[in-house]
């Protein structure tokens, strides 16, 4: 990558935590207490610190291998490891990654969007100006994303504390004996819980941007961190507050909970919620957008992101609507967050074994 | 080739204008110095060329030449012509003569402050357009430049546009200088720079660069003389010209460049580390780099205590949001999401809608299309009639439009309180952009009720993210953070707080005032 886009873009380190945690805290948000009390039970929280442990492995050994490269992306060091060929096609695999992943993001936003608010309005329409704000937004840079992310976070996170008093109505026994589950069965869900912390992989494209490259594990942990306490204050308190057994026939039981919420006067504040809750979806979106279009723009050394964002938008839309129904994008979803695993730990984990072999420090 | 085509199309173009690459030489024939003034200038009526002889034996010829509206008669007559034609004794017989005449001139004989000589003739002419009169006298290889303008200004008044209840009732008015001193007088500083510019093809109009030398960042500087040089215009009228060849982002709607009439808070701003444009014939001075935020802040903030002003700029916040969205949260209520309403006023809304023949968005349009109608009438007419415009507009009009059920009265609580709204919000120049956008968010609250608001949030918020002002994150201090900048955002703290610069515009001097030992 160019050394003077490098600088013009540059994000500080903070910005960076902020980033990766709104990357990770989005539509797995609304979904993700229900199946996990599906399968590890009582031990739903479980998995959850699992998980995040596991992943900041995936933060340092990304760490380790975009360290060596300061001012190149995944695209950039492919290339200068195991050469032109097979390097393009790791990078446009990755690519090809991120794009799905920005289309399913949309689609299930736009999904719960009609199923909660707008019922009536195609899918389509409320999906094509979600796509357009995304546009948008990749196309003022890394500097607009960091940003807003930073803004939000901390426009966002106290209205969001409100859900803090429901935590007097969490029923402990939800979650007691404990460790009752299966070695397997908590495998499993560590396994679904994986994804919701899909974002690590941000650190591919968005690393040499980052102003302190030697602080940036320190940051991108403190982001995880954060990320792994959000979802597991938001597991025990739905699982808590349903139980195991009711928490099974609620799709979105995150949304639900607020339901609870009981202010005087204002009638349903669960929506005030939801329309905040579109934000954080946003937010966990735009950065696969990011990351496809700047990888892209990478690859084929285009001028500005916005080319690739152009090519993009199409095959985005299309991944959006491929699936029919709930059940195939989940399916969908899960099929591609395997791939994601295979990739965030397996690209850092082969490139660092050949550089050893090939002795490239 | 090309060059010939291009030197073709260059001499054609500035046939008329003034090479200054080119300097031409004064030369010591009084004639040719008068031919080539005459040459180069377009015989206007009110230029004069007057003829006379120096000294009591009449033995020197001279020639002064003088815009005669610019200038100040009675000084030009008692001062200059009495003392050169009567006062002045000189032995011509004597070959030192021309630096006699020289020395004499300028040590003793015209009592005029503003007094200076040139060789250049190119420089002349330009002295003499901006109202300079210039002095030639034959046998002397140089022009003297009298500085005897007199121009018609008005006097410094209030201000009009950023009044305050509290602080200076002085503002700026069109000509540079009395500018400049409204400035100087305020801060004795002797950092303080002020750099005269000439901008403009054909106008050639001053323009003052000020700064605080040693509290400024050069690069800011840089960028603004940068930006200066590459402007290309023929004609400069206004700080608006300015303004908007410097922005970084022509495209957006929102000022990049706070303008201002009061000249403390220029001061306030040089005492940031920014820097003040002031430009001759303009009575606004363009600050620039600018946050956001620095629209929702009045000089009065700093003048008075902590929590009125902490208060009153979160209502100036909660303002701007009522100003952008009020109208687009009542439609998508209203036409959408009766749920989220509590029961009651739910149903009293739709009491008083009932009967009300157009959709919300519609009824909507209308009314703030009929406001934004109002105001613009209200500032065309003049004082007396503007009132009338208001109780016709507002008061009949509404009243009417109510009764006859064409409209709803929520609806017009709704408009009234936007434009109310929008009347908060201290700076002019900031509620532009906020009214083009509550437009928009009509339009998407019509189609896609609070989904589309949400966006619309999210997109105005995207823009403020990605926009600098001259390399300045324009939404800082709060994308990105900068903790100690929002003790003087959104809320204000105790002046005692203050003791650093803010930190988003970059400055050579992080702390007011120097540590003392």
């Amino acid at each position: 990558m160019e050394l003077s886009k490098i600088k013009r873009e540059q994000i500080s380190n903070r910005q960076l935590i902020f980033i990766i945690i709104h990357n990770a805290v989005g539509t797995g948000f609304l979904s993700l207490p229900r199946s996990l009390a599906e399968v590890a039970q009582r031990d739903s929280w479980l998995p959850v610190i699992i998980s995040g442990i596991l992943w900041s492995g995936g933060f340092f050994l990304i760490y380790k291998l975009a360290i060596k490269f300061p001012n190149d992306t995944l695209v950039g060091y492919s290339d200068k490891i195991v050469g032109p060929y097979l390097g393009k096609i790791i990078s446009l695999s990755y690519i090809l990654y991120a794009t799905l992943v920005t289309g399913l993001i949309a689609r299930i936003s736009m999904t719960v969007l009609a199923s909660v608010n707008l019922p009536d309005t195609p899918i389509p329409v409320t999906l094509s100006l979600f796509l357009f704000t995304g546009f948008y937004l990749v196309s003022q840079g890394t500097k607009a994303l960091a940003r807003l992310d930073e803004f939000l976070f901390f426009g966002l996170t106290p209205l969001f504390l409100v859900l803090a008093p429901m935590a007097f109505n969490v029923d402990w026994i939800n979650f007691r004996p404990m460790f009752q589950s299966e070695p397997l069965e908590i495998i499993e869900a560590t396994y679904l819980t994986m994804y919701s912390f899909l974002a690590v992989d941000i650190m591919f494209i968005i690393f040499p941007f980052v102003e302190e490259q030697k602080k940036a594990l320190k940051s991108s942990l403190i982001g995880l961190f954060i990320v792994t306490l959000t979802y597991l204050f938001i597991t025990v308190l739905v699982v808590g507050f349903y139980g195991i057994e009711a928490i099974q026939y609620i799709t979105w039981p995150t949304l639900s909970i607020l339901k609870a919420l009981n202010v005087p006067f204002f009638g349903r504040l669960e929506f005030f919620f939801f329309f905040l809750w579109i934000a954080i979806a946003f937010t966990s979106f735009a950065p696969y957008f990011y990351i496809s279009s700047y990888g892209l723009a990478d690859l084929f050394n285009f001028k500005h992101q916005n080319y690739s964002s152009f090519i993009l938008l199409p095959i985005i839309a299309f991944v959006a609507f491929f699936p029919k129904n709930l059940l195939e994008i989940f399916s969908f979803m899960e099929l591609i967050a395997t791939v994601g695993l295979a990739l965030t730990f397996g690209i850092p984990l082969l490139f660092l074994t050949i550089i050893k072999l090939r002795g490239l420090d | 080739m090309w060059d010939k085509i291009k030197d073709f199309f260059k001499s054609n173009n500035f046939i008329n204008r003034l090479d200054l690459e080119a300097e031409e030489k004064v030369s010591s024939n009084l004639e040719a110095n008068i031919d080539y003034l005459k040459d180069n200038l377009a015989p206007s009526s009110d230029l004069v060329f007057r003829s006379f002889h120096i000294g009591q034996k009449k033995e020197i010829d001279a020639e002064i030449i003088y815009f005669n509206e610019l200038i100040n008669a009675d000084i030009l007559q008692k001062e200059v012509l009495r003392s050169l034609m009567f006062d002045l004794e000189l032995d011509c017989s004597n070959r030192t003569i021309k630096k006699e005449i020289n020395d004499t001139l300028i040590n003793s004989t015209i009592p005029i402050g503003e007094l200076e000589t040139t060789q250049s003739l190119t420089k002349a002419l330009e002295q003499l357009l901006s109202g300079d009169v210039i002095l030639f006298i034959e046998g002397i290889p140089k022009t003297f430049i009298l500085g005897i303008k007199e121009l018609e200004k008005r006097e410094v008044q209030t201000p009009q546009i950023e009044a305050v209840t509290r602080g200076p009732q002085e503002s700026f008015i069109e000509p540079l200088s009395t500018n400049i001193s409204l400035i100087r007088r305020r801060i004795k500083d002797n950092n303080l720079m002020i750099d005269i510019k000439q901008i403009g093809e054909r106008t050639k109009t001053d323009l003052a660069i000020i700064y605080i030398d040693d509290i400024v960042d050069q690069d800011i500087i840089k960028k603004v003389r940068d930006r200066l040089e590459s402007i290309e215009i023929d004609g400069v009228l206004e700080i608006g010209y300015i303004n908007q060849s410097f922005r970084d982002n022509w495209a957006s709607p929102f000022p990049q460049f706070q303008t201002t009439e009061r000249p403390d808070k220029a001061l306030a701003n040089l005492l940031e580390g920014k820097v003040v444009l002031l430009l001759d014939g303009s009575p606004f001075a363009s600050i620039m780099p600018t946050t956001f935020i620095q629209f929702l802040q009045s000089p009065e903030d700093y003048y008075d205590h902590f929590y009125i002003a902490s208060l009153l700029r979160l209502f100036r916040v909660a303002a701007t949001f009522i100003t952008i969205s009020l109208p687009a949260i009542y439609i998508s209520l209203v036409s959408f999401h009766h749920e989220l309403l509590p029961r009651e006023l739910a149903l009293s809304l739709a009491t008083a809608r009932e009967g009300v023949p157009f959709p919300s968005v519609l009824e909507a349009f209308i009314m703030e299309i009929s406001l934004e109608f109002l105001r613009e009438a209200g500032i065309r007419l003049p004082g007396p009639i503007g009132q009338t415009i208001g109780i016709v507009g507002g008061l009949i009009l509404g009243e009417a439009a109510v009764d006859a059920g064409l409209v709803s009265p929520p609806m017009v609580i709704v408009v009234a309180l936007t434009a109310i709204a929008s009347f908060v919000i201290p700076s002019y120049s900031a509620t532009i952009p906020l009214r083009l956008l509550r437009f928009s968010m009509m339009l998407l609250a019509a189609v896609f009720s609070t989904y589309g608001l949400m966006i619309g949030w999210l997109l105005i918020l995207i823009h403020l993210c990605s926009l600098e002002s001259l390399g300045v994150p324009y939404f800082a201090p709060f994308a990105p953070i900068k903790l100690t900048d929002l003790k003087d955002s959104f809320i204000k703290f105790p002046l005692k707080f203050m003791g650093k610069r803010p930190e988003s515009t970059p400055t050579q001097q992080k702390k007011r005032q120097p540590d003392k030992e």
